[in-house]
């Protein structure tokens, strides 16, 4: 909002209607008359063929996927096909650690491989010194906030944020360990700052509910709090890390999941193996969790949601980007070879 | 409303960004190439639309602080918080912090620090009041509604290398395949300006193309006066706006190609950054008796 502009007038333009706003009530009638609440927990048969709300496409596709459910669980890649990802990423994280100057390290992460994507001649960024802000918050918060709402604490996230937000700072003040991070710098905050950080993650938390039929899930989503991580065994300087904001049972079995990613402006040209890359780093990060059988990208901005199905070709796109990540990563330490050119070189020779 | 509008919509704003994009393709565009798209903001376009040399000079360097802008920033923060916990205490203190921490607002936020004492206390009453009118008049929404603030909406068309994006003040409703089921409301500080509603009509846009569904109704609420401007959804009003965005956009993408930017004189040439240089400029301001000259925070928020 601001207030510069050309050409100004004291009446509303023809086509509109202007309302005094001193009856509240009556403004409200005039902006939400149609607005109704999102159904919570309508969805839950299975039943197909019914005209659905987006929530309820989003989740059937979630638990079933593209297809339909009467082709058959898909039960994703075999667990030699995982072993064969494993071992192509060991390898590739084996070479490209022996390029590395001494404690050097590298963390693989969606973010670095957008930044190698958009800026080959700057991988590693600008560097800038991290200090904490609301964008930095409303992922946690906002993601708290849905479980919150899921629970049936709440009936939204404007009136689950407060009490949610309380209950984080108390038990942190409590403990003296803080379970999200930002406790003592939120504690910190003024009223005015920290109401920022509220309304950053109510906004955050409310594309997130509305995006689902929570009660469709035949079990309880488990919330994702922390990242998934993978070092790799044989080149410990070289790790692989990403995270969910939540995962459901998969309608194949036990030993599958189908995992939610939400993301930030629009699906980007190979989203494929960007959301393959977040499935290969939880199915390598746990042996005792079960595997991802499906990934869906959100892109709330947009609106937007794509679905892949985890196959072995999809394991290969991950190692593919984690290839080309470290590559372009790899070249940063070596002063000798022109940034941006020797990446593809090494891409080509490799992918032949 | 006819449910292929949306993509009507779309073809027609992607038809005339591929006749001028692909005649004389822009760095960056060409196949394979990790390109940026060409961004379309609500104040792009209207800047490019009102001059095309005032678009280009405000595209690079920050824009120069006012008053005015400073109130609008500040009566923003406080409707976030109004919206948000239902109430605000200390106006000019909360507007502040809430500043303090969005790091797009620090010059801003520093430049105010940096006035003198009178000029600051005058816009510290100005906030006072028009947050106190807002405490008043502004209703308290149902959480059930979803009300959140500042949501960024994009859409990128053309296979990604356009995309139009937007930040909204306040929406409400949940998403409902292809019926309107949201609300759009877009706050001012200031005077009622013709171009607030094209801004809504981008708003009603942007959300028709990413959704497939148009909003039921956007609106501009005028904290001055508490007057809610309401415009329902009309096919009218979604074509209008895609036919102002894909002019828009033609104007963007000859300049990104390199070609000499139009000066068409307006009411922002006295507070544009090419007006030392601009000739056209100068003389629209004298025929107008100099309107670089603003009495007291009434002139300024006008401006």
């Amino acid at each position: 909002m601001n207030c510069a502009g050309t050409s100004s007038g004291s009446t509303p333009a023809p086509g509109s209607s202007a309302i005094l706003v001193s009856d509240p009530n009556a403004a409200v009638r005039r902006l939400a008359d149609p607005v109704r609440p999102p159904s919570v927990g309508s969805w839950c048969d299975g039943s197909f063929g019914v005209p659905a709300s987006p929530a309820a496409v989003r989740t059937r596709e979630l638990l079933y996927g593209t297809h339909a459910p009467e082709r058959g669980a898909d039960e994703g890649p075999t667990p030699v096909g995982w072993e064969r990802v494993r071992s192509r990423l060991t390898s590739v994280a084996m070479e490209a650690a022996e390029h590395l100057p001494t404690g050097a390290t590298i963390e693989v992460t969606p973010a670095l491989t957008r930044q190698v994507r958009h800026h080959p001649e700057s991988p590693l960024g600008d560097g800038e010194p991290f200090s904490w802000k609301p964008a930095f918050v409303r992922r946690s918060l906002g993601l708290a906030v849905v479980e919150a709402c899921v629970a049936g604490r709440f009936r939204s996230p404007a009136d689950a944020v407060g009490p949610v937000l309380a209950h984080a700072l108390a038990t942190w003040e409590q403990s003296g360990t803080p379970a999200f991070h930002w406790e003592p710098w939120c504690a910190g905050l003024p009223r005015g700052a920290r109401v920022t950080v509220m309304a950053e993650a109510i906004t955050w938390a409310t594309a997130l509910w509305s995006s689902f039929e929570w009660g469709g899930f035949p079990a309880p989503p488990r919330f994702g709090w922390s990242y998934d991580r993978w070092t790799c065994p044989a080149a410990r300087s070289i790790r692989l890390k990403a995270r969910t904001e939540f995962r459901v049972p998969s309608t194949a079995g036990a030993s599958t999941t189908a995992m939610v990613a939400v993301s930030g402006g629009v699906p980007p040209p190979d989203w494929r193996a960007e959301l393959a890359f977040v499935a290969v780093v939880a199915g390598l990060g746990s042996r005792s969790r079960p595997l991802p059988l499906r990934v869906m990208g959100l892109w709330p901005e947009a609106a937007s949601h794509r679905t892949l199905e985890i196959d072995e070709p999809a394991l290969r796109d991950a190692a593919l980007l984690v290839e080309r990540t470290l590559d372009a990563v790899v070249q940063t330490y070596r002063p000798d070879v022109p940034s941006g050119e020797a990446p593809e070189l090494t891409i080509a020779r490799r992918t032949s | 409303m006819d449910p292929e509008l949306a993509v009507r919509l779309r073809s027609s704003i992607e038809r005339g960004f591929e006749r001028t994009d692909t005649a004389n393709p822009r760095p960056g565009t060409e196949e394979g190439s990790t390109g940026s798209p060409l961004v379309v903001t609500k104040d792009r376009l209207t800047r490019v639309l009102a001059c095309e040399a005032h678009d280009v000079a405000s595209e690079f360097g920050e824009r120069r602080p006012t008053v005015a802008m400073a109130c609008g920033v500040l009566v923003d923060a406080l409707f976030r918080q109004l919206v948000t916990v239902g109430a605000i205490n200390d106006p000019m203190a909360d507007g502040m912090d809430a500043l303090a921490c969005d790091d797009q607002q620090r010059p801003l936020l520093r430049w105010i620090e940096s006035l003198p004492s009178a000029v600051r206390r005058e816009l510290e009453v100005e906030v006072v009041r028009q947050a106190e009118a807002l405490v008043a008049r502004w209703p308290k929404l149902d959480a059930r509604w979803l009300p959140r603030t500042q949501e960024t909406m994009r859409c990128a068309l053309s296979g990604g290398s356009l995309l139009l994006t937007a930040r909204v003040d306040l929406a409400i409703g949940s998403p409902a395949g292809k019926e309107a089921s949201i609300a759009i409301v877009e706050v001012k500080a200031g005077k009622r300006r013709a171009e607030h509603r094209a801004d809504l009509h981008f708003y009603a846009l942007v959300e028709t193309l990413r959704r497939g569904a148009p909003p039921f109704v956007v609106a501009t609420y005028y904290t001055r006066t508490g007057e809610l401007d309401v415009d329902p959804m009309t096919e009218e009003l979604l074509v209008g706006a895609a036919r102002r965005t894909r002019a828009a956009v033609g104007a963007l993408v000859g300049l990104a190609q390199g070609a000499s930017p139009r000066r068409t004189p307006n009411g922002l040439c006295g507070a544009c950054a090419a007006l030392p240089e601009c000739d056209p400029g100068f003389a629209y301001l004298e025929s107008r008796g100099n309107g670089l000259e603003v009495a007291g925070l009434d002139g300024l928020l006008e401006r």
